[in-house]
C-alpha cells in the first residue's frame, strides 16, 4: 500500500467494458466504492481518441456511482465555454466527484493557461447557493449572485455567465499535465494539481514555495512521498485489479453503515483534502443587475 | 381517413421542470433538482413507460435569467450519456450548434456517445441565432441567417465525412468554404452506424438542410392546413434530394395539459398560469409579432397594422417558420381580445391542447392520418408527473387506434423511428 491516491488511467478495452456495465469489472469495483483513495481516468488514450472523455466519464458515473472520475481535456476544437459546461455537467452527474486533466494539445503554454483560466472563471460564475426555489416568493434563483466573467484575453473573449451552476464540491478538481518549465510556472495559482512526468520539472516544482505551488501528481517518476497522487495506466483486467488491491483507504465519514458508501463517498476535492477553491469574480459585473430576484 | 401502416414517432422535449414556466413551483421543492441525475432519469423512465422513441433537449449555450423560468442547466450530450446509461430503450436527441462547435470535435463527441449508448443518440442540428451566445464565443454579433445556414450545410457534410470514415478506413477529407479537414479517426461506427440527424428550423434554408440531411424534423405548426402543405413540401424536397421515402420523419411540437375532463384540464392549466408573472406570455407573443405587446390594450384585438406589417424572413430575429404558422393561426382570432389570444397562445412556440386523453388521442390521430405529421415532439406541463399521465391515459388510446407501438421492437433510435434504410453517409 503506497498511501498515495492512485489515478487509474483506463486503457485498452477497459473503458468500453466499464461504460457498458460489464459485471466482471463493475461488481468488484462497486463493492469498494468510497473506501479507497482512487479515481478513474477517462480519455487517457490520447489522440486519436477512441472515446469522448465526457461521454465516458458520465457512463462510468452511472455504472459506478460514488467513484471519482477524472476526464482529459486537450482543448482541440473545443471552445472554453463548451468545455466548461460539459465538464461541470459531468461533475454534477458524478455527485461532485470529478476532475479535469487539462493538456496542451500542442498549444502554447499561455494559450492553455488562458483556456484553463476561462474555464475556471465560468465554473464559478453562477453559485449553486443562489438556487433557492422559494415558492412563497416565487423566486427560483437569487440572480444578484451571478456574475459575468467579462474575459478579454489574447486568445479568448468570453462574456459569461455559464448556464450551469457550480457543483456541490464547488468546481471540478483542476489538473494540468505540464511538460515545460513555462507551463509549470503558468500552472501556479491556476490549477489544484500539476501532473509531472519529467524529473527535471519535479526539481523545479520542489524549488518553488510549498504554500504557493499546486499539488503534485507523479506520472511514472520517482518522488519522495510528496506527491498527492500517482497517475498509473491500467490496460487489462489483471492490471486493474492488481492496482485496486494496493489502493490506500479513503477518509471515511464516521459511523457510516456498510453499503452506504456510494451515496456518502467524499467529493474528489475532499478526497484530495483540497479547499473548496473558487475563482474570485467579485470585481466582475453582475449578470442580471443588483435586484434580489 | 387514409390508412397508414407506420407508427407515430413520439419524442418529448424535456424542458427543465416542465413546459409550463411555473412548473418548478409544483416540483418537490429541491432547488438543485435540475443538476442532479434523478430528475432526468425519472423523466426518461417515464418516457420509456410510454414507449416514446426519444427524449429531446433544446440548447442555448448562454445563461438566461433563471427567473421566472429556469432553463436546462446541463449540457445535452452529457445528459444523453447519463440517460442512455440509466435506461434500456429510449433514445436521446441532443441539440448542438453548427455555429459554435468544431465539426471534427463534435462529430467524434457525438459518435462516441452514440457508440456507448448502443445506438440511441440523435443530433438536433441548430444554427443558434441568439446574441447572448455569440458573446460567449468571442463574436461581436451572431452571423446572419444566410451565413449560418451556409456554414451549417457544410458543417453537416464535414460531420458525415468523419462518421463515414469511422465506418470505413478511418481517413476523412473535406474541403469547403469554411472547413479544410484532413485526418484520421480512431472511432468505429455505432450500433446504428452514426447518430440520427434531426433539424429544427422552419426557414427556407432550414427546410433545405432538413431535406438533404435530416432523418427527423422538429416542426412548428399551429394549423392543420399549413402543416399538411409543409409536410408534403418537405417530403417532396427530400425525394428530390434523393432521400429514402420514409425520411425525414416530421414531428411538430404539441403542448399538452391533460385532465380527466375538460374542466379539470382547464383548472390544471389555470393553476400553472396563475403563478407566472403577467408579462411572460406578453413577452413571448412580442417576439413572434415583432412588436412590444405590453404596449397594447388587453381587452382589444391586436391592431391589424401590426399583424399585417411587412417583414423580411432574412432579418426576422426569431424563427421564421413559427412566424408563418402564427400568422395563419391568428387569422381566425383577429376579432378576439389580446387577453383571449394570450390564453390560446399558451403553447409558447407550439400548438397547445388543454383537454382529455380522448381529445388528445383523436387530435394526434387526425394530424397523423392527414399527413400533417409523422408524430409529435411533446411538450409536457410538468415532469415527470405529466409524462406519467400521458403514458397511463393517452398511450393506451393511441395503441387502440393502431398508431402507436405496443413494445420497443428496435434496439436503435434509427430503426425505432423507421429510418433504418436511411443511413446514407455520403449524401
Amino acid at each position: 500500500m503506497t498511501g498515495t491516491i492512485q489515478l487509474l488511467a483506463l486503457l485498452g478495452d477497459l473503458p468500453a467494458r466499464l461504460a457498458a456495465g460489464d459485471p466482471d469489472l463493475v461488481r468488484p469495483l462497486a463493492s469498494v466504492t468510497g473506501t479507497l483513495g482512487a479515481a478513474l481516468v477517462a480519455g487517457a488514450e490520447g489522440r486519436p481518441a477512441r472515446h469522448d472523455p465526457a461521454a465516458l466519464a458520465t457512463a462510468l458515473s452511472v455504472r459506478l456511482p460514488g467513484w471519482p472520475v477524472v476526464s482529459f481535456s486537450d482543448g482541440r476544437g473545443d471552445h472554453p465555454y463548451n468545455t466548461a459546461r460539459r465538464f461541470l455537467s459531468v461533475d454534477h452527474l458524478s455527485g461532485g466527484r470529478s476532475g479535469v486533466l487539462f493538456q496542451t494539445g500542442g498549444a502554447r503554454a499561455q494559450h492553455t493557461a488562458e483556456r484553463i483560466q476561462v474555464v475556471r472563471a465560468l465554473w464559478n460564475s453562477w453559485p449553486l447557493d443562489s438556487l433557492v426555489a422559494d415558492r412563497d416568493t416565487g423566486v427560483y434563483a437569487h440572480t444578484d449572485e451571478i456574475r459575468e466573467i467579462d474575459h478579454q484575453g489574447a486568445d479568448f473573449r468570453v462574456h459569461g455567465a455559464l448556464n450551469t451552476p457550480s457543483s456541490i464540491q464547488g468546481e471540478p478538481v483542476s489538473l494540468w499535465h505540464v511538460s515545460t518549465a513555462e507551463e509549470l510556472d503558468a500552472a501556479h495559482g491556476l490549477v489544484d494539481l500539476v501532473v509531472l512526468d519529467d524529473p527535471d520539472l519535479l526539481h523545479r516544482w520542489r524549488a518553488s514555495e510549498a504554500e504557493a505551488r499546486p499539488g503534485l501528481v507523479a506520472a511514472g517518476i520517482v518522488h519522495g512521498g510528496e506527491a498527492a497522487a500517482e497517475l498509473v495506466s491500467v490496460s487489462t483486467t489483471a492490471e486493474l485489479f492488481e492496482a485496486v488491491a494496493t489502493l490506500p483507504p479513503a477518509p471515511l465519514p464516521p459511523g457510516l453503515p456498510a453499503g452506504e458508501h456510494g451515496r456518502a463517498a467524499p467529493t474528489l476535492r475532499a478526497l484530495f483534502g483540497l479547499p473548496p477553491r473558487s475563482f474570485d469574480l467579485s470585481s466582475k459585473p453582475l449578470a442580471f443587475g443588483a435586484s434580489r430576484a | 381517413m387514409p390508412d397508414r401502416s407506420d407508427h407515430l414517432t413520439l419524442n418529448v422535449n424535456l424542458q427543465a421542470f416542465g413546459q409550463r414556466p411555473s412548473a418548478w413551483q409544483f416540483s418537490t421543492g429541491n432547488p438543485a433538482a435540475l443538476v442532479e441525475p434523478d430528475h432526468w432519469i425519472a423523466s426518461a423512465r417515464a418516457a420509456e413507460r410510454g414507449l416514446l422513441d426519444a427524449v429531446f433537449f433544446a440548447d442555448q449555450p448562454a445563461l438566461h435569467n433563471p427567473n421566472p423560468r429556469p432553463g436546462n442547466p446541463l449540457e445535452p450530450i452529457t445528459l444523453a450519456s447519463l440517460i442512455t446509461s440509466a435506461t434500456d430503450h429510449v433514445g436521446v436527441i441532443g441539440s448542438a450548434s453548427t455555429t459554435y462547435n468544431d465539426p471534427v470535435e463534435l462529430a467524434e463527441r457525438l459518435l462516441s456517445a452514440d457508440a456507448l449508448s448502443g445506438g440511441r443518440l440523435g443530433w438536433n442540428v441548430v444554427t443558434t441565432y441568439n446574441k447572448a451566445v455569440s458573446a460567449n464565443f468571442g463574436l461581436p454579433e451572431a452571423p446572419g441567417r444566410q451565413e449560418r445556414y451556409r456554414r451549417a450545410g457544410e458543417f453537416v457534410d464535414a460531420v458525415k465525412a468523419v462518421w463515414a470514415a469511422a465506418a470505413g478506413d478511418g481517413k476523412y477529407l473535406h474541403h469547403g468554404e469554411f472547413f479544410q479537414l484532413e485526418g484520421t479517426t480512431a472511432l468505429g461506427p455505432s450500433a446504428q452506424g452514426s447518430p440520427v440527424i434531426f433539424q429544427a428550423g422552419g426557414s427556407e434554408q432550414g427546410r433545405d438542410l432538413a431535406a438533404r440531411h435530416a432523418e427527423g424534423v422538429f416542426a412548428v405548426e399551429l394549423t392543420l392546413p399549413r402543416a399538411v402543405e409543409n409536410y408534403a413540401d418537405l417530403k417532396r424536397r427530400a425525394a428530390a434530394a434523393g432521400r429514402h421515402a420514409g425520411v425525414p420523419r416530421i414531428t411538430p411540437g404539441l403542448s399538452l395539459v391533460i385532465g380527466s375532463t375538460v374542466a379539470e384540464a382547464r383548472a390544471r392549466f389555470d393553476e400553472f398560469e396563475a403563478l407566472v408573472p403577467d408579462n411572460y406570455a406578453l413577452r413571448s407573443l412580442s417576439s413572434v409579432i415583432a412588436h412590444d405587446a405590453s404596449t397594447l390594450a388587453l381587452d382589444e384585438p391586436i391592431p391589424a397594422k401590426i399583424l399585417d406589417k411587412p417583414w423580411d424572413p432574412d432579418t426576422h430575429p426569431t424563427s421564421t417558420g413559427y412566424r408563418l404558422t402564427f400568422l395563419d393561426w391568428i387569422q381566425e382570432r383577429r376579432h378576439q381580445s389580446l387577453r383571449e389570444v394570450l390564453r390560446d397562445f399558451g403553447g409558447y412556440g407550439s400548438r397547445i391542447i388543454i383537454g382529455t386523453p380522448e381529445q388528445i388521442a383523436d387530435d394526434m390521430e387526425l394530424w397523423f392520418r392527414s399527413f400533417a405529421a409523422d408524430g409529435f415532439n411533446l411538450m409536457i406541463d410538468q415532469f415527470p408527473d405529466g409524462l406519467h399521465t400521458f403514458a397511463d391515459h393517452v398511450v393506451p388510446l393511441l395503441q387502440r387506434k393502431g398508431i402507436h407501438k405496443r413494445e420497443y421492437g428496435a434496439s436503435t433510435l434509427r430503426d425505432g423511428i423507421g429510418a433504418g434504410l436511411a443511413l446514407d453517409l455520403v449524401g
